[in-house]
C-alpha cells in the first residue's frame, strides 16, 4: 500500500513515516501544500493523510482540488483544528476521516487499514486465499497453520496481491502502490520480488499455485490446485 | 424592577394629553355658552327692568304701580316675573303675584348701572334679578290745578326685577352632559386610535428583533438587511447596532482564529512528541538511538516551553499585569546584544547588516525587559523574512526623543498584510509551527508598545521594502 503524508511539522512528519514504513507502507511524505498536492495529483496512492494548515496551499485547498479532478483516493485529514466547524469543514469538502492532533500512531495506522479495507472492499482484517491467511492488522502470513517470514517490501507485495485477490494486477499497479517515489528499483523488480515471494510461500510447484503469471497482462493471486 | 414602556408611555400621554385639551375646550364652551346664556337673561332683565321702571307714576296725590295690572292683566308674565317695589320714603312694599308671600333681595343700583345678581328665594327658586332706584314718572298733568301733585323726589322708590334662571341651568345641564360624553369619547378614542398608532410604529422594532434573534452567534454574513420601508427614526439606532454586531462578530472571529491557532500550535509539537515516543518505545534501541530520540522529544518541548512563555507574556501584557521597571537603557548596545544571538543566522543567509548612529548613543527611559522583547522580535524577524544575500538596515537616532528604523528587504518582495500584522499567530502562511514563527512576535510587540511609553509603527514600501520603527517621546 503506498501512502502520501502531507505534514508540515518535520518531527511529527519523521515520526508518521517511520511508522507508516514500519507497517509495510511505502511513503511520499511532504512538507509543503504545493508539494503535497503535485505528489497527489501525479501519482497513485492508496491513502493520503492530510494536514490542514500548510504553507504555500493549504489542506483544504488541496482535498477540493483533488476531488474537483475526480481522484476519489481516501484521504485521512490529520489536524490540530478541533472545532466542529473545522471537521465539518474537512469531511465536507472530501475527506473521509478527521483525526484530531495529538494522536496515537496506532490509531492513524489503524485508521489507515479501515481506509485500504474499504477501497478494495475487504470488511474483515484477515483475506483468506485457499489455505494461505494474510492477516492485515498483525502483518502476519499464515500457510497452513504455519507462520511465514518476510520482508517488510514482500509483506507489501503479497497485502496488495492479496487485496486485489482473484485480480489480474499489472507490474505497473504493483509499482504504483508498493513503492514509494524515491524508490530507486530496476524495472525487473517486481518480478524479483514476487520471485522471492512465490519461493517463500511455499516454493517449486506449491507456490505457483498462489502467485499466477498473466503472460503479458500480470500476477493473480488465486488458489488453484495442481 | 417595572421597565419602562414606550407603548404605555405614548399611549399614557396621548391620552392625558387629549383629556385636557377636551376639558379645557369644554370649559371654554361651557363658559362662553354660560356667558352667553345668563349674558341674554340679563339684557331681557334690564330691557323689562326699565320698561316697568316707568310703570311707576304719580297721577295727582296718588302714586300708582301700573306694572302690577299689567301683571295681573297677563298670567303668563304674572306667574313667570318676579317684581318687588319698595317706596323708600314710606317703606311700602308692592310685589309681583309670583312672589307670593316671599321676598326679593333689595338690589340698590342705579339707571346707569344697573345691579345683576343671582339670588335665591327661600323656598329654593333660583333668579336672576336686577335692581335700580327710580323716581316715579309724573302723569295727569292736566289735572294740576284741580289737584294739588306729589313730588317724584320725595318718594323715591327700588325697584327688583327678576326671572328664573331654570331654563338656563337646564340647558346648560344639558351641555355639561353632552360636553362629558364628548370628553369622555375623545378620550376613549384618543387612546384607541393612540394605541394602534404606535402599534405600527413600533412593529418595525419587533422585526427588527425577529432579525436579530435569526442571527447565529458567529455569523458575520448573517447580519440583517435595512429594508426600505424602516422608519427613518430608528434607521440610525438599527445601524449602530448593525455596526457594533460587526465588530463584536470581528472580535468573535478573532477570539476563535487565536484559540484556534494557539491550539495548532501546542496539539501539533503534541503530537510530535507522542509519535517521537511512541516511535522510540515500539522497539528495543541501541542507547544512543533512545537517547538521539529523546532529545529530539525535548527539542519540541523546549519549543512549546518557549510557546507558552510568549503567550503567557502576551495574556500579561493585554490584562497589563506586568510590572513595569523603568531604568536607564542603552538601546544601541541593547541592539548589538540582541544580533549577537542571531549571529549565526545572519550568516547562514549571506545577510549585510547596515547601522546608521545619528548623534551619540540612543539612551532612554524604559523597561529594559519589555524593551528587549520588542528589539528582539524585530531584528529576528528582520533575519528570518528577508530575501538572502540583502541588506538590513538598523537606523538608531537620539534626536527628538530618539528612533530606531530597521528595514529589510522581504523574501520573494511580497509583503505582508499590514492590516493584520498585529494579529497573534497572523503569518503569510497558515503553517508556521516547523518554521519556529508562531505569529506571536508583532502581537507581543504591539502589547508592549500599549505598556510602554513608546510608539510601535510598521509599513511596507512599493520594492517589498519592510519598515519598522519604534519611536521613543522627547523627554
Amino acid at each position: 500500500m503506498r501512502v502520501l503524508l502531507v505534514e508540515d511539522y518535520t518531527p511529527l512528519r519523521e515520526a508518521i513515516v517511520e511508522a507508516c514504513e514500519q507497517a509495510g507502507y511505502a511513503v511520499d511524505a511532504s512538507g509543503t501544500g504545493d508539494e503535497g498536492l503535485w505528489f497527489a495529483r501525479n501519482h497513485c496512492y492508496d491513502v493520503i493523510i492530510l494536514d490542514l494548515m500548510l504553507p504555500k496551499v493549504n489542506g483544504l485547498q488541496i482535498l477540493m482540488d483533488l476531488r474537483k479532478l475526480g481522484r476519489g483516493v481516501p484521504v485521512i485529514v490529520a489536524s490540530a483544528r478541533d472545532s466542529l466547524e473545522d471537521r465539518i469543514a474537512g469531511l465536507d469538502a472530501g475527506a473521509d476521516d478527521y483525526l484530531v492532533k495529538p494522536f496515537a500512531l496506532k490509531e492513524l495506522l489503524a485508521r489507515i487499514r479501515a481506509q485500504t479495507r474499504k477501497t478494495y472492499e475487504k470488511k474483515a482484517s484477515l483475506v483468506e486465499v485457499g489455505d494461505l491467511k494474510v492477516n492485515l492488522t498483525s502483518k502476519r502470513v499464515h500457510r497452513n497453520g504455519e507462520e511465514i517470514s518476510l520482508t517488510s517490501r514482500e509483506y507489501s507485495l503479497l497485502e496488495y496481491l492479496a487485496f486485489r485477490s482473484g485480480e489480474v494486477v499489472t507490474r505497473q499497479d504493483i509499482w504504483d502502490h508498493v513503492y514509494n517515489y524515491y524508490d530507486d528499483a530496476s524495472s525487473n523488480a517486481v518480478d524479483v520480488y514476487i520471485g522471492y515471494l512465490r519461493k517463500k510461500l511455499g516454493g517449486g510447484e506449491a507456490a505457483g499455485s498462489y502467485i499466477q503469471t498473466r503472460r503479458g497482462q500480470g500476477y493473480l493471486l488465486e488458489f488453484s490446485e495442481k | 424592577m417595572r421597565r419602562p414602556s414606550i407603548k404605555r408611555r405614548l399611549t399614557m400621554g396621548i391620552g392625558i394629553l387629549m383629556m385636557l385639551i377636551m376639558l379645557v375646550g369644554s370649559f371654554a364652551i361651557y363658559d362662553t355658552t354660560r356667558d352667553s346664556l345668563y349674558g341674554q337673561l340679563d339684557d331681557t332683565l334690564k330691557t323689562s327692568l326699565a320698561l316697568q321702571a316707568t310703570e311707576v307714576e304719580i297721577v295727582g296725590n296718588v302714586l300708582l304701580n301700573d306694572w302690577l295690572e299689567d301683571l295681573k292683566n297677563d298670567p303668563f308674565r304674572s306667574r313667570r316675573e318676579y317684581v318687588s317695589v319698595w317706596d323708600l320714603s314710606t317703606g311700602e312694599i308692592v310685589k309681583s303675584p309670583a312672589l307670593g308671600r316671599l321676598d326679593l333681595p333689595k338690589l340698590p343700583g342705579d339707571p346707569a348701572n344697573i345691579m345683576i345678581e343671582t339670588v335665591r328665594l327661600t323656598d329654593g327658586t333660583k333668579l336672576r334679578a336686577a335692581g335700580i332706584q327710580l323716581l316715579p314718572t309724573l302723569d295727569g298733568e292736566g289735572e294740576v290745578d284741580r289737584v294739588k301733585l306729589l313730588v317724584p323726589e320725595d318718594h323715591p322708590q327700588l325697584m327688583v326685577f327678576a326671572l328664573e334662571t331654570k331654563a338656563v341651568d337646564q340647558a346648560l345641564n344639558r351641555l355639561l352632559v353632552v360636553l362629558a360624553i364628548v370628553l369622555l369619547a375623545s378620550v376613549l378614542i384618543s387612546f384607541l386610535a393612540g394605541n394602534f398608532l404606535i402599534e405600527t410604529s413600533l412593529k418595525p422594532i419587533a422585526n427588527l428583533e425577529e432579525r436579530l434573534e435569526k442571527i447565529e452567534a458567529d455569523d458575520a454574513h448573517g447580519l440583517f438587511e435595512m429594508p426600505k420601508t424602516f422608519p427613518l427614526e430608528l434607521t440610525g439606532l438599527a445601524e449602530k447596532y448593525r455596526d457594533l454586531l460587526l465588530r463584536i462578530s470581528k472580535v468573535r472571529l478573532r477570539e476563535r482564529d487565536f484559540s484556534a491557532n494557539a491550539a495548532h500550535e501546542l496539539r501539533t509539537p503534541l503530537a510530535g512528541i507522542l509519535a517521537t515516543l511512541e516511535q522510540t518505545l515500539l522497539m528495543d534501541r541501541s542507547p544512543e538511538e533512545y537517547r538521539k530520540r529523546l532529545n529530539a522529544a525535548l527539542g519540541i518541548t523546549e519549543g512549546m516551553r518557549t510557546l507558552v512563555d510568549r503567550l503567557m507574556w502576551l495574556s500579561k501584557l493585554q490584562n497589563r499585569t506586568v510590572k513595569i521597571l523603568s531604568a536607564e537603557v542603552n538601546v544601541n548596545a541593547l541592539i548589538e546584544e540582541r544580533f549577537a544571538i542571531l549571529e549565526p543566522k545572519i550568516e547562514s543567509r549571506n545577510l549585510i547588516v547596515q547601522r546608521i548612529s545619528e548623534g551619540e548613543d540612543l539612551t532612554v527611559i524604559s523597561d529594559h525587559s519589555l524593551l528587549s522583547i520588542i528589539i528582539a522580535n524585530l531584528l529576528q524577524n528582520a533575519v528570518s523574512h528577508s530575501e538572502e544575500g540583502t541588506i538590513i538596515r538598523i537606523e538608531v537616532s537620539s534626536k527628538r526623543g530618539g528612533k530606531v528604523v530597521i528595514s529589510n528587504e522581504v523574501k520573494d518582495r511580497k509583503l505582508p498584510d499590514m492590516e493584520r500584522i498585529f494579529e497573534p499567530f497572523y503569518t503569510e502562511d497558515e503553517a508556521h509551527s516547523d518554521a519556529g514563527h508562531s505569529g506571536i512576535g508583532l502581537a507581543l510587540c504591539k502589547a508592549v508598545e500599549a505598556v510602554l511609553d513608546l510608539r510601535l509603527e510598521v509599513h511596507g514600501e512599493h520594492d517589498g521594502l519592510f519598515v519598522s520603527s519604534i519611536y521613543f517621546p522627547e523627554v
